[in-house]
């Protein structure tokens, strides 16, 4: 199920395509969702010990990620989601970023030493670090970076005709990420200033999500396209020395790096960074590899379902004993049930509060996820600051509550009251892969005891499966994205009539409205209610059948430390600068 | 394959070979009694059918039926083979497994085998022209290897039984009708056609009282073995994830999906359907090695 | 000699144009506008019609089929629609070695225990030992690949904390890394052609015994030794050769599966990628250069049973 990691939708382009690679990206390739401050319940998690005295220098830190690496783009401008960013990852910072360590998931400072936004959120003004190198690579050489590079990357994002072919311009889908951006100023060259043309809550999310790379101008330049192909270079802690899709990507340390760790000591600890990269889909090879040693890092599919199950984790811990350390958080990716409410006979909607009923959210966590998620409303409870609801809160709600009788009860009228008692509904797949399978069973089960029959129909892939959303071919469905850490990608990307990543085709004026407010909310308590809202809203209508949050899910090897508190690579990348070994 | 029919037999003595008299189905069982290894696979083909027959009845659980309380349970006596991530019975799944691993094998072999049959009957026998258009047109699929044409069909085609069953068809037609032209061109020189044609013996007639009973040993052999070979191109398919939708239960995407997903923790539900594809595979490739020693009269009395 | 190759090399074009033929239409029979999948969604149709133009996609498809065969026959396979910066022959080219070089030393696997196990077949016909090579032999064919190669990653790693290298590297770079992947790799490949060389060889060595001449040889009062591995292997396995391109041929399938087990970065890898993004030229040129080496293969074959076996003259 859940096919990719992040952002799929948005483009449904080569980004889509990329469905396998999954988020592999968990580890490095970073990505998928917000995170929880508690450890999730359910799974067998061991905190890792803190790192014992001074970090040390040295070492390679290999990984193995997923994907079928060579049908995606590398060029993370143009699609926010993982294999880009995972390609980038540790070449490149940010302006400002999710804080990964800190399990509070907020935004903190990377190239921007502190930013300011004037109260009635029209202006932005990031100061930047003095002094930062760009890594001394052909063309760049080692160039100072400034603001004129932040201007560059927020035009470039939003394809700019000055900086992008216009043959390529559609390829750039996050080019409407800025569109509330009046000017750009540069006071000098370590101050930019972002005027707004009005309020934008989703602003700085957009400044510290994954895709939002520094890149020098003149590594763009140098090929005729104009596109990133498969060379990187930023002013990140690993320069990336070789390149083979589908194969793998070797990074030797940058020695000019701008960061030092507190002591004053130049980060990064490692020497090389590997990654090699799996076939989509098959996770066998990486399980064997970090067993055997192979690797430092294993990493779930953050994007999929976890693709570490408990067989997984059981056999591994069981195995290396005190030799890994596995590692839980909330936040991996989250999974619905699309209905399609532009045509019989879900455009009823009595028929989608019966399906909305009927599905028995914790058999399929407890089948196919197996202690792996937590069951989730519109938006994960792992962002309850933002305006979701509990777990607590979801179980005692129509459709999420047990036992299942009165809600199937329910459900079972719905359907009679709609006139389509024992009808049969076809439901696409968003992929073929063993989870997918087991959750069309599922689902098919659930349904049935409603009184609508499914039929299930395979679709190949996650490619094929967006095909079909975009040529109206479905009825039902279920398909995951990456877990975003602004409520803004559920309410509006994904619902609201011109929303980037609404290709299921809902339309709903009230809801249009709903998401328009969030959006121009001023304070955090002005938006949390708008959210809170919407949410609501969401049950009534039924667009989708929210199913689960999964969590990520990683074992490092004991001799690896740096990475902090649990929460990783949630939207944007592991800090591979601060990670060290006592044993290489 | 050899391209030498029976020579210098009369057309009467290939009838009496070939089309038996009562008793001769069990004359051949005993023969092929005295094939250890092809005696045993009929009866696992023979048991196998049952099962797919009467799935009903044999199976202990409904294969769809999940359980939340017992998923994957080790095997015990309630579920002598355990059961997968749902809770649902792997003796039952693998049970009406064999009734969609039969059905793909049997519609798409048994159309490998008469259409090519028949192809390849014309091109032999009229040959010419005509023949040498068909037999170039099957070397064009055969140039392409197999289970890549396989996939490349069903990937574009999407992942359904009936596209499964059609990209078989397509890919293992050629080769039946590249045998049986091999064998019509030689039968067809034979003194015995030639004496039909003499009296006057119509096309039709000839190609099914003179030639077909000529072919059918090969062809027998040839749906044994392309069963096998059928059954484990359809669970390659559906590894790739080009198989018949869930909950459909075959053996090829229990093996290829859950299988391997869990195959540290639940072994179980990789090994039985991986031991059920391997068992009737073997059966049928076993079987159609006694049936050629048998069928094949220059392997006769050996 | 050189005319019957002059001639099989000129038969093997309408082969050729066929298969191009047949897997150009296959790619096309469901219509998939390959512009909007690049796309994505919130496009116009201007910018749709302009990206058809410039992959060519708005061209009836016949005229599609022959400006592209015509730019094939001039060695130009084209470039991918997804990734063009690199032509479609380069990255065959790149992944092509590796397929090879499973796809070889999984045949050689294959015939050399074919060989063995359908001799000892036949010598012994009909007794626990024909039975024994026989039922042994099959496994190979009868297990799914993908399965016996799950149990081979995995179970090692399970319990002895080992596991065949993950990553792959190139045999230029280190050699006995690279080896330890392929070999483990080809042998599973190459176990399922056992069998069916097995069983050929078997048939053969049984009608040669069965010859006039070993019969002599054994009045001669030869030892049956003598007789078998002297007089009668030698011819028996002669037309084992012929299979020996079919078997390459089955295995240049195969691999598409045991490269995506065993992560080997190869043409199956590729192709699959290229099938899911509907690359047409990826595919079609992918497909070709497969059925053209096929063909490549069968003709060495041919003419290596030509050389072997002296009765044999092509004219």
């Amino acid at each position: 199920m859940f096919q990719t990691c992040s952002e799929p939708g948005r483009t449904k382009g080569k980004a889509a395509l990329v469905w396998a690679y999954l988020a592999a990206s968990a580890l490095l390739l970073a990505a998928c969702g917000p995170s929880a401050t508690q450890t999730p319940s359910g799974t067998q998690s061991e905190q890792p010990p803190q790192a014992q005295g001074q970090p040390q220098r040295g070492g390679a830190f290999r990984v193995m990620v997923s994907g079928y690496v060579s049908y995606g783009t590398v060029d993370a401008h143009r699609a926010s989601f993982s294999p880009p960013v995972g390609f980038a990852g540790q070449s490149v910072n940010q302006i400002v970023k999710r804080n990964l360590n800190s399990g509070k998931y907020d935004i903190i400072p990377d190239l921007a030493e502190s930013w300011q936004v004037s109260p009635d959120g029209l202006t932005y003004t990031f100061k930047l670090h003095k002094g930062v190198k760009f890594q001394n690579v052909p063309p760049v050489n080692g160039r100072e970076f400034t603001s004129d590079d932040v201007e560059y990357m927020i035009k470039r994002i939003s394809a700019d005709p000055s900086i992008v072919l216009d043959k390529w311009k559609d390829l750039f889908t996050r080019r409407s990420d800025f569109t509330s951006v009046a000017s750009i100023e540069k006071p000098d060259k370590y101050t930019v200033v972002v005027r707004m043309k009005q309020p934008d809550a989703v602003f700085m999310h957009n400044m510290a999500t994954i895709g939002t790379i520094i890149v020098p101008k003149e590594m763009i330049d140098e090929n005729p396209d104009r596109l990133i192909q498969d060379k990187i270079i930023g002013t990140g802690p690993f320069i990336c020395k070789e390149y083979v899709p589908d194969v793998r990507q070797y990074c030797d340390r940058n020695p000019d790096y701008w960061k030092k760790d507190e002591n004053g000591t130049q980060l990064p600890y490692l020497d090389r960074l590997e990654k090699n990269f799996y076939s989509g889909g098959d996770t066998s090879g990486a399980i064997a590899a970090f067993l055997a040693g192979q690797i430092e890092a294993l990493a779930g599919q953050g994007g999929g379902p976890p693709s570490l199950t408990d067989a997984d984790i059981t056999t591994i811990t069981k195995q290396m004993g005190d030799k890994a350390y596995l590692i839980t958080s909330s936040g991996g990716n989250f999974g619905h049930i699309r209905i399609n409410a532009k045509r019989p006979p879900f455009d009823n909607v009595k028929m989608r509060r019966a399906v909305y009923l009927a599905i028995d959210r914790q058999q399929i966590i407890d089948s196919t996820n197996r202690g792996g998620a937590e069951i989730s409303a519109l938006i994960p409870p792992a962002l309850a600051g933002g305006g979701a609801q509990s777990v607590d809160d979801l179980l005692k709600l129509p459709g999420y509550r047990q036992p299942k009788d009165q809600d199937i009860a329910e459900a079972k009228r719905l359907v009679k009251e709609a006139g389509y008692d024992g009808a049969t509904i076809d439901m696409n797949t968003s992929g073929s892969t063993a989870v997918i399978a087991d959750l069309a069973a599922l689902i098919k089960e659930q349904l049935g005891k409603a009184g609508i029959n499914v039929n299930v129909k395979l679709t190949a892939n996650y490619q094929d499966h967006l095909n079909e959303m975009l040529a109206d071919k479905f009825n039902l469905t279920y398909t995951g994205h990456g877990a975003s850490p602004d409520p803004d990608e559920y309410i509006y990307k994904h619902f609201a009539t011109k929303g980037a990543r609404n290709y299921y085709k809902f339309s709903d004026p009230k809801w249009d409205q709903l998401a328009e407010k969030q959006r121009a909310a001023v304070t955090d308590e002005e938006r949390k209610k708008a959210v809170q809202e919407a949410v609501a809203y969401h049950a009534e209508v039924a667009p989708s059948v929210p199913l689960s949050a999964t969590y990520n899910q990683f074992f490092y090897r004991s001799y690896t430390h740096g990475f902090g508190k649990p929460v990783q690579n949630v939207d944007g990348s592991a800090y591979f600068d601060v990670y060290w070994m006592d044993k290489r | 394959m050899s391209a030498q029919g029976p020579i210098s037999h009369t057309a009467g003595e290939i009838a009496v070979v070939l089309r038996p008299k009562q008793p001769a189905i069990i004359q051949f069982m005993k023969r092929l009694m005295h094939k250890p290894l092809g005696f045993i696979s009929f009866l696992i083909i023979l048991g196998v059918v049952f099962c797919a027959l009467f799935a009903d009845i044999v199976a202990p659980y409904d294969p769809d039926l999940t359980d939340r309380t017992a998923t994957l349970v080790a095997p015990n006596v309630a579920h002598p083979l355990g059961t997968d991530p749902l809770g649902r019975d792997v003796l039952s799944r693998i049970i009406y497994g064999a009734r969609i691993s039969l059905f793909i094998g049997i519609l798409a072999t048994g159309t490998n085998v008469i259409l090519g049959a028949t192809i390849g009957m014309i091109a032999g026998y009229y040959g010419g022209r005509l023949g040498m258009i068909i037999m170039r047109c099957m070397d064009v699929v055969m140039a392409i290897p197999l289970i890549i044409l396989a996939i490349v069909m069903v990937g574009i085609l999407g992942p359904s039984t009936k596209n499964v069953i059609l990209a078989i068809i397509v890919v293992g037609t050629p080769s039946v009708a590249r045998v049986t032209e091999g064998i019509v061109l030689s039968v067809s020189k034979n003194v015995y056609v030639d004496g039909g044609k003499a009296i006057g013996a119509t096309d039709f007639r000839i190609l099914f009282r003179y030639i077909l009973p000529n072919i059918l040993h090969v062809t027998m052999v040839q749906f044994s073995i392309g069963m096998g070979f059928n059954i484990l191109t359809e669970s390659s398919l559906s590894f790739l994830g080009l198989g018949s939708p869930p909950p459909t239960p075959t053996w090829g995407q229990m093996l290829s999906g859950s299988g391997r997903r869990y195959f540290a923790l639940a072994p179980w539900l990789a090994i039985w359907p991986g031991l059920a594809i391997t068992l009737v595979v073997y059966s049928y490739n076993m079987l159609g090695d006694a049936l050629r020693d048998l069928l094949d009269p220059r392997m006769r009395g050996s | 000699m050189t005319r019957f190759i002059v001639r099989r090399l000129l038969m093997l074009i309408p082969v050729l144009l066929g298969v191009s033929l047949l897997i150009f239409t296959l790619m096309r029979v469901v219509p998939t506008d390959v512009a909007a999948m690049m796309l994505g969604e919130n496009v116009s149709t201007e910018t749709l019609a302009s990206l058809r133009k410039d992959l060519g996609l708005d061209k009836p498809i016949p005229l599609q089929y022959f400006e592209w065969i015509s730019n094939v026959v001039r060695g130009d396979l084209g470039r991918s629609i997804w990734l063009p910066d690199k032509t479609v022959t380069e990255r065959l080219l790149q992944r092509l070695p590796v397929t090879f070089e499973l796809a070889l030393i999984a045949t050689s696997v294959g015939i050399i225990s074919g060989i063995s196990f359908g001799v000892l077949a036949a010598v012994r016909q009909d007794t626990w030992v024909d039975n024994v090579a026989r039922a042994v032999g099959i496994i190979g064919l009868a297990a799914p690949s993908f399965w016996i190669a799950t149990i081979v990653i995995l179970f090692p790693a399970i319990f002895w904390g080992w596991s065949i290298p993950a990553a792959y590297v190139d045999l230029t770079e280190n050699p006995g890394n690279h080896l330890m992947k392929i070999v483990p790799a080809a042998l599973v490949l190459g176990f399922s052609l056992t069998a069916t060389v097995m069983r050929y060889s078997r048939t053969t060595l049984l009608e040669v015994l069965r010859q006039d001449y070993v019969r002599t040889a054994r009045a001669k009062g030869l030892t049956e030794r003598v007789v078998i591995y002297r007089h009668a292997l030698k011819n028996a396995l002669i037309p084992v050769v012929t299979i020996s391109g079919q078997a390459f041929a089955r295995q240049l399938g195969g691999t598409v599966i045991i490269e995506t087990v065993f992560n080997i970065p190869g043409v199956g890898l590729l192709m699959i990628g290229a099938i899911t993004a509907r690359d047409y030229n990826m595919v079609q040129g992918g497909i070709l250069i497969l059925a053209l080496f096929l063909a490549f293969s069968n003709l060495v074959v041919d003419v290596l049973y030509a050389v072997l076996d002296p009765r044999i003259r092509y004219s």
